[in-house]
């Protein structure tokens, strides 16, 4: 009988979790380079960047998750940052993508087709 | 445009960051953005004003874990999510739920069954729920607790079983006490269920 529940317990909660580990270390290990990819496109901030990584089929983001990413990305000098004034509203703080930030971002784009590439072949062989 | 909950979140962390004094200014100035412009756009999304502010408060860490995470980041993993934080506080309210049933269940081996035991069980199962389901600031380890909660549920009902039939003096009020506690076991299930389900959408 025992058997039975943990069993049933057992499909109940793979079934609500239906998270794949593996997908979630490649979302959280691609995270770095998709901030530096929507900072190319323009200046953003905080609450814009989180959006956009949510708008993205496979990835999602808590609200403040993205402060420490953004805060290592300072640190490595590869963003920086300005404050803008609104109209009544809180002043607005927006990232850049900076020189080495943009170096960084190519040769890692570069890094990762290459990796898909390689995998891609692998896979035409089966 | 002022929001009293948002500004309470924001006092607080205040305090935790009051140890700083050149960045703090600027980490709230960016935390209030970003929760304003949450707001802003959960309202654009039909919601009322204040379910948009309690939703967009949900979608942060404790202004503690927050605050930690802004001025610490994250030097190992870089993308951790500071929602993960371990919850002891709350791991103790989730245990009552299952500590109820498991009472209830385990008083079957007593002969005969003791009312007052029985009032102690119910009274667990009520504080725990209560507890649960007034929780506030949901993170991902108390959404991992509901899951824990929906075992230990379902480990009851065995358990109850197993001491019921051992039983050499079944009768009729001993049946309907079982019936009640395999209809609480399953009640107990699908509320646990839905909590689980709404938390761990919206983290």
């Amino acid at each position: 009988m025992i058997e039975i529940y943990v069993l049933l317990s057992y499909i109940i909660i793979m079934k609500i979790i239906k998270e794949d580990p593996w997908l979630n270390q490649l979302k959280k290990g691609t995270f770095e380079l998709t901030v530096l990819m929507i900072l190319k496109k323009e200046d953003s901030y905080g609450y814009e960047i989180v959006k956009k990584i949510n708008e993205l089929p496979f990835f999602s983001i808590s609200q403040a998750a993205i402060y420490p990413i953004l805060k290592r990305l300072l640190e490595y000098k590869l963003i920086n940052f300005y404050t803008q004034e609104m109209e009544g509203k809180p002043s607005r703080k927006y990232y850049s993508l900076t020189k080495e930030g943009e170096l960084l971002l190519f040769q890692r784009l570069s890094d990762y087709k290459k990796m898909y590439d390689g995998i891609l072949t692998l896979e035409k062989e089966l | 445009m002022k929001y009293s909950s948002i500004d309470t979140f924001l006092n607080k962390l205040d305090k935790e960051l009051s140890y700083l004094s050149a960045d703090k200014e600027n980490y709230i100035a960016e935390v209030t953005d970003h929760l304003y412009s949450l707001v802003e756009e959960k309202k654009a999304q039909g919601l009322q004003e204040e379910e948009a502010i309690t939703q967009s408060l949900n979608e942060f860490p404790s202004p503690k874990v927050l605050a930690k995470d802004l001025v610490n980041g994250d030097k190992n993993t870089f993308v951790k999510d500071p929602t993960e934080e371990i919850d002891f506080k709350f791991r103790y309210k989730a245990a009552l739920i299952v500590m109820g049933l498991g009472e209830l269940s385990l008083i079957l081996v007593d002969r005969p069954i003791n009312f007052y035991w029985i009032i102690v069980g119910i009274l667990m199962l009520i504080a725990g729920n209560i507890m649960v389901l007034k929780h506030k600031r949901w993170n991902k380890d108390n959404v991992k607790q509901l899951l824990w909660v929906i075992i230990g549920i379902w480990i009851c009902l065995p358990l109850a079983l197993f001491l019921f039939f051992r039983r050499d003096d079944i009768n009729p009020l001993l049946i309907s006490y079982m019936v009640i506690l395999t209809f609480l076991i399953v009640i107990q299930h699908f509320i646990t269920f839905k909590t689980f389900k709404v938390k761990n959408h919206k983290i």
